[in-house]
C-alpha cells in the first residue's frame, strides 16, 4: 500500500485525465461530443466568441490609456534645433498645413527669437512637426 | 511583425493572437474548452470560460507588450500555448493560495521562538489548528475521492492496474512497464477508458 498523500495520488489521475484530451484525436473527441449529445458547434463558437471579446478588452484598455497619456511623454524635444530662418520657415510651413494649431501664434512678425523657438517647441510637443534626424 | 525575445524565438503580436483565434477549428476550441474544464476543479475559476478568459487576456497583454504570457509562435503551436497556459495559471492559483498559507506559519513559529513579532498580524494557536484541520480534511476528502475512482473500475484490471502505478507515483513508461501494457497505445487506451468513465460518472472532472 502506498504512502502518498491522498492529494498528490488524486492529482497525478488528474494530471493523466487532462494528458488524455492533450493526446485524443480531433475524430475522437467529437466523437465523444457527439455521443453524449453535446453541441460542439455552440461551445466552439463560445469559446472563440471569450477568447475575442477578451483580446479586444485589452486592446480597448490600452487604447483608452493611451489617449489618457499626455503627448508631452511619448515626444522628446531635439537637443539642438535647426538654424533660426529654417526654424521659422519650418514654423509657417507647419502652421499652414495645420491651421488648428495656429492657436498658439500670435504674430507672427511681432515674435521674437526666443518666441520663435518656443513655438517651435510647442509645435514638436503637438506632433504638428516631426524633427529631423539630425536635429535630435 | 513580431517580437524578438531570448534565443531564437519570435513572439506574437497582437495581430498574431487575434488571427490564432479567429483559425482556431471547431475541434481546437472544443478540445480548449474541454481541457478548461478539467483543470479548474479546486480552483478560483467558477466556468472554463472564466480560465479561457484569462488565458487570452495575459497573451494579448503580452503581445503589446505589458506584463503577461507571451506566445513564442515560431516554436509552440497555438493550441499548445493556450493549453500550457491554462495549467500554469491554475498552478499559479493553487500555489498562491498554499505560500499564503506557510508563510502566515513561518510567521508565526518566528514569534513563538521569541525572535521578535514579525509585521502584521500573526496567525492565532486558533487560526493555526483550524488551517491544520483544513489540510486533513482536503486530505480525507482526496481519500474518499480515490476511493470513489476505484469503486468504478473493480470490473476492470487494466484500469485497476494502472490507478495502482499512480498511487505508486508512476508515470509514462514506467506504468507500462508495470502493468504490462504492450505499448504506449495500450496505456492510452486504457487511461481514454479511465477518463471517459470518470467523466461520466463526475462530470466536473473528479470527485472533490
Amino acid at each position: 500500500m502506498s504512502d502518498k498523500k491522498q492529494s498528490t495520488i488524486l492529482a497525478s489521475l488528474h494530471a493523466e485525465l487532462i494528458a488524455d484530451i492533450e493526446s485524443d484525436s480531433d475524430e475522437g473527441l467529437l466523437r465523444e461530443a457527439k455521443e453524449s449529445g453535446e453541441d460542439v458547434q455552440k461551445v466552439a463558437d463560445a469559446m472563440r466568441s471569450c477568447a475575442r471579446e477578451a483580446a479586444a478588452a485589452v486592446l480597448r484598455v490600452a487604447l483608452s490609456k493611451a489617449k489618457a497619456a499626455p503627448e508631452t511623454r511619448r515626444i522628446t524635444l531635439p537637443r539642438i534645433r535647426p538654424a533660426l530662418e529654417q526654424l521659422k520657415s519650418i514654423v509657417t510651413d507647419a502652421l499652414r498645413r495645420q491651421p488648428d494649431a495656429a492657436l498658439a501664434f500670435r504674430d507672427g512678425k511681432s515674435l521674437s527669437d526666443t518666441d520663435w523657438q518656443t513655438l517651435y517647441d510647442d509645435l514638436v510637443l503637438l506632433g504638428v512637426i516631426t524633427p529631423s534626424a539630425d536635429e535630435d | 511583425m513580431a517580437n524578438s525575445g531570448a534565443g531564437t524565438d519570435v513572439f506574437a503580436v497582437a495581430g498574431d493572437i487575434q488571427a490564432a483565434i479567429e483559425a482556431l477549428s471547431d475541434a481546437e476550441a472544443y478540445r480548449l474548452h474541454r481541457v478548461a474544464r478539467l483543470l479548474i476543479r479546486a480552483t478560483e475559476y467558477d466556468q472554463p470560460q472564466d480560465l479561457l478568459n484569462e488565458v487570452f487576456t495575459r497573451a494579448m497583454q503580452a503581445a503589446i507588450g505589458e506584463p503577461g504570457r507571451r506566445w513564442p509562435k515560431s516554436r509552440v503551436p497555438f493550441v499548445a500555448f493556450v493549453i500550457e497556459t491554462m495549467k500554469g495559471l491554475v498552478n499559479d492559483s493553487r500555489e498562491s493560495a498554499w505560500v499564503t498559507r506557510s508563510t502566515s506559519l513561518e510567521q508565526a513559529y518566528v514569534a513563538a521562538e521569541g525572535d521578535g513579532v514579525p509585521p502584521g498580524s500573526p496567525p492565532s494557536v486558533e487560526e493555526k489548528l483550524l488551517d491544520l484541520e483544513a489540510r486533513d480534511a482536503a486530505e480525507l476528502k482526496a481519500g474518499q475521492a480515490v476511493s470513489k475512482i476505484e469503486e468504478l473500475f473493480e470490473n476492470d484490471e487494466e484500469v485497476g492496474l494502472m490507478l495502482e502505478c499512480l498511487k505508486d507515483g508512476m508515470i509514462g513508461a514506467a506504468v507500462i512497464s508495470a502493468c504490462g501494457f504492450r505499448d504506449q497505445t495500450h496505456y492510452e487506451t486504457v487511461r481514454r477508458r479511465m477518463r471517459r468513465r470518470i467523466e461520466k460518472v463526475f462530470p466536473k472532472g473528479r470527485p472533490a
